[in-house]
């Protein structure tokens, strides 16, 4: 029990780079733009309450993902997501609004506003500079990592629980999934042959059973994450998920060592040599 | 760091990994915790089987539920959205009823036999003389 304790009161306190959370915030910005940028845009609200909101999701959403004002943005950018999340209690409600990707966006933001994600890759540590102001450590605590690292974990434990039936392992579930989907479409012999059905159900719920142990123990993520994006990028392919894949693999940032990333953003993408090199 | 934030933390690290667990596990719908049960409802209602139309004089045709429904294609909508899904037995008439006023004459009959998409996958349904008898609907639907 002390073990328990100690490793919880280590992680409470635990500091790291900021870069994984700045990383992700460049991303959920964009994914903020991707789910509703057309629906909140200015020319489809009707309303002078359409269209104050509609302004104020872009410049919550850019600010975001250039890191200006950052804690505030990502605060501001879940409180809108949130109403728009919770508006069927007072009438205002669209299709696909309270769907999942929807809720998973709104919490990275509520996390994320309580990280260090505006002091790395952000206008707010570049006006710093500008302004001839040290800036800001690239490190903070990284509970809000972690919390969203167990998030990442209880969605694949949740949803693998749900699946776990009997109708599910014999392919029907899928099948009925992809009788909405797929019917009437040329693809519709294929994904509904009953080998695939089989082998696709059983390959999904046993990586989603096996991921967050393998998150959470970091066990063999070389190669559990190529898995994970291969999963979610069939996902994305086959059906209709909002920006529910793309938020997953964007999450999988904030599970890579943020030094080993460094190194081959380093080597690969700018094409600097290694410090030791 | 002080307690009432190590607290918070701690409160929403629960939140988060055993949340699920009142909505799924315990049955209790709550909209304030968020279940993770994608697609689990998606093709709930959907029919994968055949329309038969059996005319006065013996003969028989056959239908996919789409072409019942005069779609290509189920629409690129959230399923929830759509009026013509099997979720009760009430459900049939929006189903098939233009059908049955363009396409069904006095005396015919138009079944249904195969399976409705089902919370873990397809349950066995048949149906015999779907159409709506109430002469004001087919009425309404006509016009």
């Amino acid at each position: 029990m002390s073990a328990v304790t100690d490793y919880i009161s280590d992680k409470l306190i635990e500091t790291g780079s900021t870069r994984p959370v700045a990383r992700f915030r460049i991303c959920l910005g964009v994914l903020l733009y991707m789910r509703f940028g057309e629906e909140l845009s200015l020319h489809a609200a009707d309303s002078f309450w359409d269209q104050t909101f509609s302004l104020a999701y872009y410049a919550a959403a850019a600010m975001v993902t250039v890191g200006l004002f950052t804690r505030w943005a990502l605060g501001a950018s879940a409180l809108l997501l949130a109403l728009m999340y919770y508006g069927k209690f007072w009438g205002w409600y669209s299709p696909g609004w309270g769907h999942h990707h929807h809720y998973l966006l709104m919490v990275c933001c509520a996390v994320l506003a309580f990280s260090g994600a505006g002091r790395s890759f952000s206008a707010d540590r570049a006006i710093r500079m500008y302004r001839s102001l040290p800036p800001q450590e690239e490190r903070a605590q990284t509970w809000p990592q972690t919390l969203l690292v167990l998030q990442l974990c209880a969605i694949y434990f949740w949803a693998a629980l749900d699946k776990t039936s009997a109708g599910y392992l014999h392919g029907d579930w899928l099948e009925r999934v992809f009788e909405w989907v797929y019917a009437g479409n040329p693809a519709y012999e294929i994904v509904t042959n009953r080998v695939f059905l089989i082998a696709g159900s059983w390959a999904v719920l046993a990586i989603e059973y096996v991921l967050p142990v393998a998150i959470l123990l970091r066990w063999r993520l070389n190669i559990w994450i190529p898995i994970a994006f291969a999963l979610h990028a069939a996902f994305y392919v086959m059906l209709p998920v909002q920006t529910y894949s793309a938020s997953m693999m964007a999450l999988y940032l904030l599970v890579v060592d943020p030094d080993w990333l460094d190194a081959q953003i380093d080597k690969y993408v700018i094409g600097k040599a290694p410090a030791h090199a | 760091m002080n307690r009432f934030q190590k607290a918070g933390i701690l409160a929403a690290a629960a939140f988060i990994s055993l949340g699920p667990a009142i909505p799924q596990g315990f049955g209790v719908a709550q909209d304030y915790v968020r279940p993770w049960v994608m697609f689990s409802g998606v093709g709930q209602g959907t029919m994968k089987g055949t329309f038969t139309l059996t005319k006065t004089d013996g003969s028989t045709q056959t239908y996919t539920p789409l072409e019942i429904m005069s779609l290509e294609r189920y629409p690129n909508i959230f399923p929830y959205e759509f009026d013509r899904l099997l979720l009760d037995r009430d459900a049939m008439t929006p189903i098939v009823s233009a059908f049955c006023s363009e396409r069904v004459g006095q005396g015919d009959i138009l079944s249904y036999a195969g399976l409705v998409g089902a919370q873990n996958g397809w349950a066995l349904y048949e149906a015999e003389d779907v159409c709506p008898k109430d002469e004001q609907l087919l009425a309404e639907v006509r016009s």
